[in-house]
């Protein structure tokens, strides 16, 4: 069944605007299109701002919580930067801010990220999936490893080895690639299906 | 025509035609691929999906919770990746509402907000029970990222201090659902929605207080998450669109996401008809040299 509200063709009308860029060239239509999508974009990024910071600061702030002020005096003191007399403040506020996000990443991530996961290369080599995982991590360690050795066999046993590295680096940035990009193309399907809802043409 | 010219002709001929071929605009292809998206969808191909181990036990995982659980439903998500992850929400949500799950939903970036309404939207049309307030609570946004998460997950109260009000101006104490969750500790399971990996949950929920999690990424994330889920680090997780088909299916309701997949696959395909062709042109009009 056709659309009958106005939103659906709304965005029908900007969709396609975009996509004439691609199938035909820069047009009227896109530059529209372009230029009310960054409108919209920053005026979302405004109203979200102001929303949460009426909600959560300003309104616990004026029911007395005044811990809530520091957040916002360093949000504050963040825009001095635009005063040149009294710029080198903003940076106690990013040095805050800085500080904070280090300190938690420093103290948790890491070990989500470094060395939980390599608990997954000390595996025992009995199925080819582990030979690949284990014989690719050993490899690419290696290319990224630029010491020097102790003699020149050893170099150039090194050399193939490191050969190896650079090869499954290839696969799987090829692999990160392609996902990657075929990723996108469910982008495309969903602005697709929501085209021929539009007009009718799919349930 | 004798035989030496008409052998020179073909020659010719062939070295035009794959000269054009990679001379062409990209113009034709692109109306090749919107024609490809459109045709399954007219009609559809129903081509076998199969179900990842980490969506089952995802999936697994949902259906064992008892009913008024509360699922922590966090997302870091842009409205572009909602053809990515938009299939998967709404199958999660309306898995957990049928299950009469509780969802605090809440967003660490400025599109979520939107989205989570829009799922909602989603799930009413289809006649889904949804008592906002009671049921389903949207906290809005909380930025900070890492830093958020840190605060609204600390015990006894981290997520009070952190958000005093909802997306919608109500104060969180009139919200009968934000009385049952102060922090981590109610949580029965973090159902995250993200268009990056899952590590921020993992290391600053699921390591430091035993969260239960659960994640939908996009297609690109999912070798993450299968280290992730083999490491034991989350319950299951959804990858991409495929990710939000699998679970249709797997709740007995196959819908968009799973209509969507006949599109990828014959997408996926003409893409590798194109490398080829593309590959062997550059390899007939290759000078030597090259």
């Amino acid at each position: 069944m056709v659309a009958t509200t106005i939103g659906p063709w709304i965005g029908l009308f900007f969709t396609w605007a975009i996509y004439s860029y691609l199938l035909y060239k820069e047009n009227i239509a896109f530059r529209f299109a372009e230029h009310t999508f960054i409108g919209v974009a920053a005026g979302i990024n405004f109203v979200m701002a102001m929303k949460t910071l009426q909600g959560n600061t300003l309104q616990p702030i004026l029911n007395g919580e005044l811990i809530y002020a520091i957040g916002l005096i360093l949000g504050i003191i963040i825009l001095l930067r635009y005063i040149k007399p009294i710029k080198f403040a903003s940076n106690w506020s990013m040095a805050f801010y800085v500080g904070t996000t280090l300190g938690l990443t420093i103290s948790r991530l890491p070990i989500t990220s470094i060395i939980v996961p390599l608990k997954s290369f000390f595996l025992p080599p009995n199925t080819l999936d582990n030979i690949v995982l284990i014989a690719g991590f050993f490899t690419v360690l290696s290319y990224f490893i630029f010491g020097r050795l102790p003699n020149k066999q050893v170099e150039q046993a090194r050399d193939y080895v490191n050969r190896a590295g650079r090869l499954f680096l290839m696969v799987t940035l090829g692999a990160m690639f392609g996902a990657s990009l075929l990723g996108r193309f469910a982008m495309v399907i969903e602005r697709i299906y929501f085209t021929m809802r539009t007009l009718g043409l799919a349930a | 025509m004798d035989g030496f010219s008409e052998g020179r002709e073909v020659k010719v001929m062939a070295q035009s035609f794959w000269d054009r071929i990679t001379d062409m605009s990209p113009r034709p292809l692109y109306i090749i691929l919107i024609l490809a998206i459109a045709f399954p969808f007219i009609s559809p191909l129903r081509i076998p999906i199969s179900i990842a181990d980490y969506t089952k036990a995802a999936y697994n995982f949902v259906e064992s919770l008892p009913p008024g659980s509360i699922v922590l439903s966090p997302n870091v998500i842009e409205a572009s990746c909602w053809g990515e992850c938009g299939y998967a929400w709404i199958a999660t949500w309306e898995h957990f509402f049928q299950k009469d799950l509780k969802i605090v939903a809440i967003s660490l970036y400025k599109d979520g907000p939107l989205l989570c309404e829009r799922v909602i939207d989603v799930l009413k049309s289809r006649g889904v029970n949804v008592e906002y307030g009671v049921n389903y609570v949207n906290l809005g946004l909380v930025p900070g990222f890492n830093s958020a998460i840190a605060a609204m997950v600390e015990p006894p109260d981290g997520l009070h201090r952190l958000v005093k009000t909802d997306y919608f101006g109500n104060s969180i104490n009139t919200l009968p659902l934000m009385s049952e969750i102060k922090c981590i500790e109610q949580v029965d399971l973090i159902c995250s929605f993200t268009s990056g990996w899952g590590e921020d949950w993992v290391g600053l929920a699921v390591i430091p207080y035993g969260a239960k999690y659960i994640y939908s990424c996009i297609g690109v994330m999912q070798p993450t998450l299968v280290n992730q889920y083999s490491l034991k680090l989350c319950i299951g997780g959804l990858a991409g669109l495929k990710g939000g088909a699998e679970y249709e299916l797997m709740m007995g309701n196959p819908s968009t996401g799973v209509k969507s997949m006949d599109a990828i696959s014959t997408t996926h395909a003409l893409v590798i008809i194109f490398i080829v062709v593309g590959n062997i042109a550059m390899v007939f009009t290759r000078k030597k040299g090259d």
